[in-house]
């Protein structure tokens, strides 16, 4: 192997990603087993399709926390013009893809076991739906784009103005009336269930930091490569 | 010559333009008389009432013939390097894209225009709702051509040139397409909804981005 190569190769997984998976390990015995299961209010009925609420929030959330993290990376990279930031904008869309995903299907079907239906067209579903779209097409755009300083510039001007509609994807939520889950934190959510969520929300934000790290050393062994 | 007057020339030379050559115009029209008569025979066959799927057509039809419109946009001036001269003239690049943003939103709102008067005659909608129906139509598309001008010209520094722009125009212009169809909706009368706060939703959305896309345009065309 070339020998500039090899401290990239070595450290490719560093102690954060173990770290990581711990702390994802413990997110799961939180969510399925430290958290109490809850309750039909109308029908007496245990409610165990709610769990997914452990997977679904900081699923949402670390999507949010990387188009965040996206469009701030974006900004330096026009301000800047450094390909160090263009690297960290392009690991934390895909992450945040990733997460979208995952939020749209655990949503999907905790959905299934609230409302019956798989997919509901409610504000706040539909405009995350449109956000995943976005930043989907950011990746496409990336890989359409054949000069490298190009597809930094044109990446970051479309993440600005992707993250510009942000605000109307929340303003949407409350313009229209919703189906989703209001105030599910801040209403009677007991204890232990608020506990474990934010012990998820922590592992899972440990992992979005130890993928990022992953996805930006992969990033310059590619351009080591190059 | 001021920024203004530098942007209103622009404006003004590519409304020049379409009325000499009239082909975006000319395709945009018929494109839109075309989605009328395809939403014609997918809905009233199956018995809807034109009132419940006026907003959804309408929009639909602004939206996709806005695209090409804004396709043809950048891709003009590539003619005999004429994107080259504007960017050598002695003004910020913003001047560039307010003079295309304007000029663009003129054809795309005069062929929406001509859409709108024959949907409303067509299906029968009442006449009187052309006057609050056109305001609106006017700002959602100003919205549309501010957003369509920053991805016109990035889409031709692409692989997939003008291929990838309703790709990237879509799904950033999707709450104004949203705010549009629910104030249509709201002015044909569908209960539940407001006309001014659609409006207002959707000159926020114009604003907002008319203002990003002014700011980010100057790292577009950097060659």
């Amino acid at each position: 192997m070339n020998e500039k190569l090899k401290p990239l190769t070595s450290r490719c997984f560093g102690p954060e990603i173990w770290l990581a998976g711990i702390a994802m390990h413990l997110a799961v015995l939180a969510g399925l087993i430290y958290a109490p299961t809850a309750v039909d209010g109308a029908t007496g009925k245990l409610y165990h399709v709610q769990r997914i609420m452990y997977f679904h929030v900081p699923s949402a959330w670390i999507s949010f926390l990387a188009f965040f993290v996206t469009f701030m990376a974006s900004i330096l990279v026009l301000a800047k013009r450094s390909e160090w930031w263009d690297c960290l904008a392009t690991a934390s869309a895909e992450i945040g893809v990733l997460f979208c995903t995952l939020a749209l299907v655990t949503g999907s079907i905790w959905g299934r076991g609230h409302w019956e239906v798989w997919w509901v067209w409610d504000a706040r579903l539909t405009t995350t739906f449109i956000l995943w779209l976005m930043y989907t097409v950011y990746l496409v755009l990336r890989m359409s784009t054949e000069s490298s300083e190009r597809s930094a510039r044109f990446g970051a001007v479309f993440a600005i103005v992707g993250f510009a509609v942000v605000p109307l994807v929340f303003a949407s939520v409350k313009l229209w009336e919703t189906q989703h889950p209001k105030g599910m934190v801040r209403g009677g959510l007991d204890p232990k269930m608020l506990q474990a969520l934010l012990f998820c929300v922590g592992a899972f934000t440990l992992l979005y930091f130890a993928l990022l790290r992953g996805r930006l050393r992969v990033e310059r062994l590619r351009k080591a490569i190059q | 010559m001021t920024w203004l007057a530098a942007a209103f020339h622009l404006a003004v030379k590519d409304i020049r333009h379409e009325i000499r050559a009239r082909e975006a115009l000319a395709s945009m029209v018929v494109f839109s008389l075309l989605v009328i008569v395809l939403f014609h025979f997918a809905f009233s066959d199956l018995g809807a009432d034109a009132v419940v799927f006026a907003p959804g057509a309408l929009w639909v039809t602004f939206t996709f013939s806005a695209m090409i419109g804004l396709a043809r946009m950048f891709s003009v001036e590539e003619i005999n390097g004429c994107l080259r001269g504007l960017l050598l003239c002695p003004h910020d690049r913003s001047v560039i894209f307010a003079g295309k943003a304007v000029g663009s939103s003129v054809t795309v709102c005069t062929a929406s225009t001509i859409t709108l008067v024959l949907f409303v005659v067509m299906f029968n909608l009442p006449l009187g709702r052309l006057l609050l129906l056109w305001p609106a139509m006017i700002l959602g598309i100003a919205g549309v051509a501010a957003v369509g001008t920053v991805f016109s010209a990035m889409s031709l520094g692409t692989r997939m040139r003008q291929t990838l722009l309703p790709v990237l125009v879509l799904p950033v212009i999707l709450p104004q397409v949203i705010f549009g169809m629910s104030t249509t909706a709201s002015i044909l009368g569908r209960p539940g909804g407001s006309i001014a706060g659609g409006m207002l939703a959707m000159v926020c959305f114009t604003a907002i981005l008319t203002t990003v896309s002014m700011l980010v345009f100057d790292h577009v065309v950097v060659e």
